[in-house]
């Protein structure tokens, strides 16, 4: 089950608190994140911009430190000496040292400046036509070694030789920083060195020479750091070399003959460093913040620098701030539900709680608990006065429904008193058959107590085979509202719980409780009543044979006497005895009278009806009181003035009955040698049976009380005439049994004429053969039911649907009916006289015309019927369990027609023998159209233009094989049937493609013909 | 051709009147019994070809002596027709259900009894 899940007032609050909450700390966080970016944007900017100055300086002043070396060394007393000394001949005037010596002793200087600064590679002497003349070099170790005379180059083609010479006494110029090189050739491992040369002046201003430092700036950078914690700094020269790199392919990518290069990977910052010596910023689209700040390296050179780079990541920027942010969402959401708890509480307490109790108490009152009191002092102000009023209201309320209670409460009892102390069991039950109440009265006859039968179901009141039927029975009423026992009542069979059975009179009703049916039984056990008509029954049989067995000894002795057995008797003991014995025959008539009335008043005379022809039946009753008439010296004459055959439908021994009461009274009342006339005649749909006599006739007064019982016009009459009083009266009542009425005419003096008028069932009269041909067009059908009621019921149904209908009445009666005409269907009665509906069935499916007449079954005993012919695969029927019910009646029959092949059936038989074209088609005859294809071409031509309810198909034909036609048939919309019939077999899988396979010299004609009807059938069914 | 009749009756007045009717006037042979049981007893001695029963009888009623004939089988199709006064439809129906082949109802005519019977033997012959 879906349940809607609702909020409560509450939990919208608290809801809607949170997420206000969320939102607006969500925004406050993110503008602050925004915020805090930007200072640590600028933060970071500020620290590496200070570090970049830093460095620069450290650099710059380091070079300045490394001129300044140089430049003293330039001033070293041996270089002067030496100069002197070449001047004069290799010794120097002043000291008069050769200049050996003096070459000696300033290497020995140079040594001592290469040990001292490690960074120092070389300190070299190179007079102006660039000989070095003293070099001084750091080994592998850093020990200074001096490099021998022979081992001096001359390096005047240097471009750092060229321009020094050029230079002021003071100034110094800076190489670009290379990779060290020997005689032309990068020397490994790499070293990258800078040179510094400062020229040499004479006294007299000449440039005699400069002093060369190869400085190695590994050292020199060595602060610089390539990668710390994602910062990377570089180095690269105004040419856009890398001159320092974490990269070390990138490093002197140029002296390798590499192509990277500075102002290519970094064209911004490259155009940026054309305009400025420093600058940081952030690059949003690297993520990163870049900057750099230009080294002058060379005084003397504006145009040359280094440019010290810096590159951070974001990541490494803003990863101080992210923890930070992370930090300041989980205190500020921690304060945020804190606060929210906080409202809640508040909220809660001082308007929620209020409201929410109100809300309850609402609920409370609506499923009307009216017991239900707020608590005044949980609140204030209008929430009080509120408060108050309810509470107010309920308890008014309370004391009118307590008041309300014990009224209905009194009624209850009042009613269910009436109800336990009534005489008749009453018994609810829901409309599965729950039972919900059970009276005193119930309990008493079923011998169960409530706690026993109540919420169980009423079929344990019943025996088998009710107790299973029931349940089918009430669902069966709820979904078609057919009744058995509701509103009608009837007898039938209970249980008790000790599992005797004993009869009830059961009447039932229907209601609507609670807007749901519920029925109301009531019971009365009629065991006694039972018992009692069972003594009655049993007393008047025992009664009228202990009457009977001393009047056989009496009529038996008078009858032998008076027989002449005895021999010859006086006239006048033989008119006393004649006496004695008519009267012990009026007693014998008088039982038996009393008997037939008897059974006619608790209507259980039984009537045999059959259909029967009326005249050798009248003449048989007149041959029969032949005899008493006799007695009387009565004769009876029959006039028969019907033209034809008349038919009634009788109890052939209760007409015989009426008629011979009839007959007696006529000629009893007739004067002696009279005759009583007896005649037949035919008045619109009646027979006419009239007895007439010329007796004196029936007084005017005593016409009124003539059908009573004990009536005789007067006691005197009884004794002359005999008889017992209740002949009339029971004859009246057989008549009525027998669908008739009886009148009759008298006139004091001139007679008595008693009428019996029968309905007529004249076949003749009712036959349709001739309306048969009226109207072609309407479907024809004939109605095999022996009882006349259910015959008209069943005509009045179909009137209607424009069918016409004929009615049969027995076994012989339909049959002839079947044979004379032709039907479109015909609804079928089992149990009729002089044969059965499944003989009629039978007989039908014999004939090759009837095979497939449509049969509706329509009877009381449909499972027995439909028992009897299972097996014998009867197509073409319909079984409807009577009651009928009138519209599935029209639909069974409406279908039915449907069903039944209308009309001419189209056949295309496919086939090249010509012969057995001719043979089939006289074999299918007329209700068979047979077009013949003798090629497959044909066949296709035919079947494309025509349609056909079947194709006869051969194999073999002289433009191809059959089978070909297969996928074109299976290919068109009404899917025609096929029947293959070749002269050879067919493979299996080409058998399952159509209805039937038959092989020419194996088939018979009755067999084809019979698949051929088969396969036809099955489509209109 | 019918001769032999055995007949039970328990009223003697009656059995007395029947025998008259069928020696006398139908110039059978009877044997007479009191009840069933008799009749049991005298069968097989007698050897009738009809048996004539009161329904109504102490010992053995007709209709039980009727399936205890049927039990043997000299006897078994030998035709029987109940002589009684209790003809209500039902129990005459009930008589021929159990294979009588009619039932003759009291009183009966003395004087055609013997035609009667001779009826209703004549049409089960056939």
């Amino acid at each position: 089950m879906a349940k809607k899940f609702k909020f409560g007032l509450q939990r919208k609050v608290t809801l809607g608190l949170a997420l206000m909450l969320t939102i607006s700390l969500l925004v406050t966080s993110t503008l602050s994140y925004i915020q805090s970016q930007r200072v640590a944007e600028r933060k970071v900017i500020e620290l590496e911009e200070t570090q970049l100055a830093v460095l620069q300086h450290e650099i710059q002043g380091s070079l300045q430190q490394h001129q300044n070396i140089l430049l003293s060394l330039r001033d070293v007393p041996p270089i002067q000496a030496v100069l002197r000394a070449r001047l004069h001949n290799g010794v120097d005037p002043e000291s008069g040292d050769s200049l050996k010596v003096w070459k000696n002793r300033l290497s020995t200087t140079f040594s001592s400046f290469v040990f001292n600064h490690p960074q120092y590679l070389q300190i070299r002497y190179i007079d102006s036509d660039g000989n070095e003349m003293v070099r001084v070099q750091a080994d592998s170790n850093g020990n200074p070694e001096k490099v021998t005379e022979s081992s001096l180059q001359n390096k005047a083609s240097e471009l750092y030789v060229k321009q020094s010479l050029k230079l002021q006494h003071n100034e110094v110029f800076f190489s670009n920083v290379t990779l060290n090189r020997e005689h032309g050739v990068i020397q490994v491992p790499h070293q990258p060195v800078l040179r510094m040369a400062a020229p040499v002046h004479m006294a007299d201003g000449q440039v005699k020479g400069l002093i060369v430092i190869n400085l190695a700036t590994d050292i020199l950078f060595s602060d610089i750091q390539v990668n710390n914690k994602g910062v990377s700094q570089f180095v690269a020269d105004e040419q856009g070399n890398y001159i320092k790199h974490s990269d070390p392919e990138k490093t002197f990518a140029q002296d390798k003959g590499l192509n990277f290069n500075f102002n290519t990977e970094y064209p911004e910052l490259a155009s940026f460093s054309n305009d400025y010596d420093q600058l940081i910023r952030r690059f949003e689209n690297h993520n990163e913040i870049l900057g750099f700040q230009k080294i002058y390296y060379a005084p003397l050179e504006k145009d040359r620098y280094w440019l010290l780079t810096l590159q951070v990541p974001e990541s490494v920027v803003f990863a101080d701030i992210q923890t930070s942010l992370n930090n300041m969402l989980i205190v500020g959401l921690g304060i945020g539900i804190l606060s929210l708890m906080l409202v809640v509480w508040f909220v809660s307490r001082r308007i929620l709680n209020p409201v929410l109790n109100l809300a309850a108490a609402a609920k409370s009152l609506q499923k009307g608990d009216l017991s239900i009191r707020l608590d005044t002092s949980l609140v204030h102000d209008e929430f009080r006065t509120l408060y108050e009023t309810i509470n107010t209201f309920t308890i008014k309320q309370q004391e009118y429904t307590c008041e309300l209670q014990e009224e209905i409460n009194a009624q209850t009892n009042k009613l269910s008193a009436i109800i336990e102390n009534v005489v008749d069991g009453i018994i609810t039950i829901d409309k599965k058959g729950t039972i919900k109440t059970f009276n005193q009265a119930a309990r008493d006859m079923f011998g169960y107590q409530d706690s026993e039968v109540i919420g169980f179901n009423v079929k344990m009141l019943m025996p088998a085979p009710y107790h299973n039927e029931h349940d089918g029975y009430l669902n069966n009423h709820m979904t078609t509202g057919v009744k058995k026992i509701i509103g009608i009542g009837r007898e039938v069979v209970g249980r008790r719980k000790d599992g005797s059975e004993f009869p009830l009179d059961l009447a039932v009703s229907e209601v609507k409780m609670d807007n749901s049916t519920h029925f109301i039984g009531i019971t009365r056990d009629v065991t006694e009543r039972k018992r009692v008509e069972l003594m009655q029954k049993e007393f008047i049989s025992t009664v009228s044979h202990e009457l009977r067995t001393p009047l056989t000894s009496i009529s038996g002795s008078l009858g032998l006497i008076l027989g002449g057995v005895t021999g010859e008797l006086p006239d006048k003991t033989r008119g006393l005895l004649t006496i004695a014995n008519n009267n012990s025959e009026r007693l014998i008539h008088l039982i038996n009278d009393i008997l037939d009335i008897e059974k006619i008043s608790a209507g259980k005379m039984q009537f045999d009806f059959a259909i029967m022809n009326l005249t050798p039946l009248i003449k048989t009753s007149l041959e029969e009181n032949k005899g008493y008439g006799e007695k009387l010296n009565v004769s009876f004459t029959l006039v028969d003035d019907a033209k034809e055959e008349i038919n009634v439908r009788v109890d052939e021994k209760r007409l015989l009955q009426v008629m011979s009461n009839l007959l007696s009274n006529a000629a009893k009342y007739s004067p002696s040698g009279d005759q009583v006339e007896v005649k037949l005649e035919q008045i619109n749909e009646c027979v006419r049976i009239s007895v007439h006599d010329n007796g004196k006739g029936i007084p005017t007064e005593f016409k009124s009380k003539i059908f009573s019982k004990f009536s005789q016009a007067d006691s005197s009459d009884t004794r002359q005439k005999g008889g017992t009083g209740l002949g009339l009266n029971i004859t009246q009542a057989i008549v009525l049994q027998l669908n008739g009425s009886i009148a009759f005419d008298s006139e004091e003096g001139r007679g008595t004429t008693f009428y019996v008028d029968l309905p007529l069932f004249n076949k003749k009269e009712t036959s349709l053969i001739p309306n048969l041909k009226v109207d072609k067009n309407k479907p024809c059908i004939l109605i095999v039911e022996d009882d006349p009621d259910v015959s008209k019921l069943l005509c009045m149904m179909l009137e209607n649907e424009g069918y016409q209908l004929d009615q049969a009445y027995d076994y012989d009666e339909a049959m002839h009916k079947i044979k004379e005409n032709k039907y479109d269907a015909i609804t079928l009665d089992l149990m009729i006289p002089g044969g059965s509906g499944i003989g009629i069935l039978r007989e039908l499916r014999r004939h090759e015309d009837t095979m497939e007449l449509p049969v509706i079954v329509v009877s009381a005993i449909v499972n027995e019927g439909r028992f009897e012919v299972e097996g014998d695969a009867f197509e073409m029927i319909d079984w409807l369990e009577k009651p009928i019910n009138a519209d599935k009646l029209k639909a069974t029959i409406q279908a039915s027609l449907s069903n039944k092949n209308n009309g001419v059936k189209r056949i295309l038989h496919v086939e090249d023998d010509p012969d057995i074209t001719t043979i089939v088609t006289s074999l299918l005859g007329s209700g068979f159209d047979v077009s013949n294809a003798n090629t497959l071409q044909q066949a296709k031509s035919m079947l494309a233009d025509n349609e056909f309810e079947l194709v006869l198909l051969d194999v073999g034909l002289p433009d191809g094989s059959g089978l070909d036609l297969l996928p074109v048939l299976h290919n068109n919309e009404n899917q025609i049937p096929v029947i293959i019939f070749s002269a050879q077999d067919v493979p299996e899988e080409i058998a399952t493609q159509v209805m039937a396979t038959l092989v020419k010299s194996k088939t018979n004609n009755t067999n084809l013909l019979k698949q051929i009807k088969q396969v036809i059938n099955r489509k209109f069914n | 051709m019918l001769e032999r009749i055995l007949y039970a009756e328990d009223d003697a007045d009656i059995q007395q009147i029947a025998i008259l009717a069928l020696e006398a006037i139908g110039g059978f042979t009877v044997k007479a019994c009191n009840d069933g049981l008799e009749a049991l007893a005298a069968i097989e001695n007698f050897a009738p070809q009809l048996l004539l029963l009161d329904v109504m009888m102490p010992n053995m009623d007709g209709p039980k002596a009727l399936v205890e004939i049927r039990k043997i089988d000299a006897f078994k199709n030998t035709p029987v027709i109940f002589m009684t006064a209790k003809v209500q439809e039902e129990e005459v129906n009930k008589y021929l259900n159990i294979g009588a082949i009619g039932v003759i109802a009291k009183p009966f005519d003395p004087m055609t009894l013997a035609e009667q019977i001779q009826a209703i033997f004549e049409k089960n012959r056939q």
